[in-house]
């Protein structure tokens, strides 16, 4: 059998060897943390999700559960179980009214309060979303993966991720536009 | 089609723009994450090498000296039946040890089912009991992965089995005060997890192998994902699932012995009137664990109760119903 650089770097992380636990964070820290801070906005939430997301790594190692291949779509997965639980731990979003505003010096006023209003009302309208298409999007338009990556990390086929992004876009573009009738 | 198709994808594109900014993140802060992490890591790695040395360092103590004095008589003949004592227990012990890393189908796995069920048997709390029942379900997920590995067919006996341990599992969470539950529940649910993926990635990639057992199993992951969340968030609904399963399961049972008592009678007359080589039929019956698993779990946050998967694997392992609008 072939094996794959992940393979080979995750038979010497299973024998908890620094060098390859250290490249591993390396590797996939900031990438983890970018992900949270996309769906959650908030630094200090995005940056216990990553160290949340590798403490569970080690302790799938110590349990021998861990993965034998696709360390990143594993570690992703991880994260997003996180977000998801973080997300049903709070009460549901509703439509934004006390969206909080601090003032940037290098960006115009209206700007600051349009920039952020966008942002919080994505967030929001994304938590709306199931988990699934939720990922998915995330993955796709802000990660930047390709489909057949994205499909690995949620172990579906091609077929189904391509339809879960469908119904995830055609959801936002309804939830935006009720924010647009709103007014705000 | 097409054209609609691209249209969504650059409304997509257009739509995700303002996230695609992120803060940096404080390199000192990501030093000390990273230390952390490695810190975490090390004490694992240590413990798991103490425990080892503690074992040997204490068993090989001062013998030496103790036995020079023992050698009158009776002591020996003594000594003599407790040496041959503990060279059967030791033959056994081997045998028991051998077992555990058997496979089903292979001559040893019955075995390692029969010591499994001691163990069960001689734990009493319900926390020894679980912390059994998890590292059991480790278990079958490992001979999955070895056996997929091999090319051989997974046996329905080890999901079934698989699958009353997850059963298992949170019923011992039940017997439990309400922190312990939840405690248990998180560690019920990270195992699930994890496990889930493990079948996830032979579903993926060996799709052969991917027998409809297999697909049931994870959707029975799935749920034991969701079961464990709701329970979590919410220890009383989840005490009242719980026993709703048992009734049912116990409700099940009982038809299913009722319908074998039927059936038995029934066949009883055809037998005895058709030729004698019937009975074959049974064979081709099917399998109750087979069937597509319910999913009662979904109800966490008062919404109905989450429909069944339809286990073509669009439903992801997390319940999203408490996040519709």
């Amino acid at each position: 059998m072939r094996n794959s650089p992940d393979q080979a770097l995750l038979a010497r992380v299973k024998r908890f060897e620094a060098k390859a636990l250290e490249e591993i964070f390396d590797l996939y820290s900031q990438g983890i943390y970018r992900y949270a801070y996309r769906l959650l906005g908030d630094v200090e939430l995005a940056q216990e999700c990553m160290s949340e997301t590798f403490s569970r790594f080690l302790d799938a190692l110590r349990r021998d559960s861990g993965p034998d291949n696709y360390l990143q779509a594993y570690l992703y997965r991880i994260a997003h179980n996180w977000v998801t639980d973080y997300y049903r731990s709070k009460v549901p979003p509703d439509l934004p009214l006390d969206v909080e505003m601090r003032g940037d010096p290098q960006e115009e006023p209206h700007e600051v309060v349009s920039g952020k209003l966008d942002r919080e009302q994505l967030r929001q309208a994304l938590a709306l979303l199931t988990a699934d298409q939720r990922q998915v999007v995330v993955l796709k338009y802000l990660e930047g993966w390709e489909t057949e990556a994205i499909a690995r990390t949620l172990h579906k086929p091609v077929g189904a991720v391509k339809a879960l992004q469908h119904r995830a876009l055609e959801s936002l573009r309804r939830l935006m536009s009720r924010y647009e009738d709103v007014g705000l | 089609m097409k054209r609609a198709e691209r249209e969504l994808d650059e409304f997509g594109k257009k739509l995700f723009a303002p996230l695609h900014q992120v803060p940096p993140l404080d390199s000192r802060m990501m030093e000390q994450e990273k230390a952390h992490f490695l810190l975490e890591a090390e004490n694992l790695r240590q413990n798991m090498i103490p425990g080892m040395a503690g074992v040997k360092s204490h068993k090989m103590g001062h013998q030496p000296a103790r036995l020079q004095g023992l050698f009158s008589l009776p002591v020996y003949k003594a000594l003599v039946i407790g040496v041959l004592v503990l060279i059967l227990l030791t033959a056994s012990s081997f045998t028991v040890f051998a077992a555990q890393s058997s496979l089903p189908g292979q001559a040893l796995y019955p075995v390692k089912s029969a010591s499994e069920d001691v163990a069960l048997t001689l734990a009493f709390s319900p926390s020894t009991r679980l912390n059994l029942t998890l590292q059991f379900t480790n278990r079958r997920m490992n001979e999955i992965q070895a056996l997929v590995a091999e090319g051989k067919p997974v046996p329905d006996q080890t999901t079934d089995l698989y699958q009353q341990e997850l059963n298992s599992a949170l019923q011992l969470a039940t017997q439990m005060n309400n922190q312990q539950m939840q405690t248990a529940l998180s560690e019920i649910k990270t195992r699930a997890q994890d496990q889930g993926l493990s079948v996830g990635q032979i579903i993926t990639h060996q799709p052969h192998q991917a027998t409809p057992a297999m697909v049931h199993l994870q959707e029975r992951l799935q749920e034991q994902v969701q079961l464990s969340t709701m329970g979590e968030a919410n220890p009383q609904e989840f005490r009242s699932q719980m026993q709703q399963r048992e009734h049912l399961r116990h409700g099940e049972k009982q038809s299913s012995a009722t319908e074998e008592i039927e059936a038995t009678s029934a066949a009883v007359p055809i037998l005895a009137t058709a030729t004698p080589a019937g009975g074959e039929e049974n064979a081709g019956g099917a399998n109750p664990i087979a069937q597509p698993t319910e999913m009662p779990g979904n109800k966490s946050n008062g919404n109905k109760p989450g429909q069944s998967t339809s286990g073509n694997g669009n439903h992801g392992p997390n319940p999203t119903d408490t996040l519709q609008p």
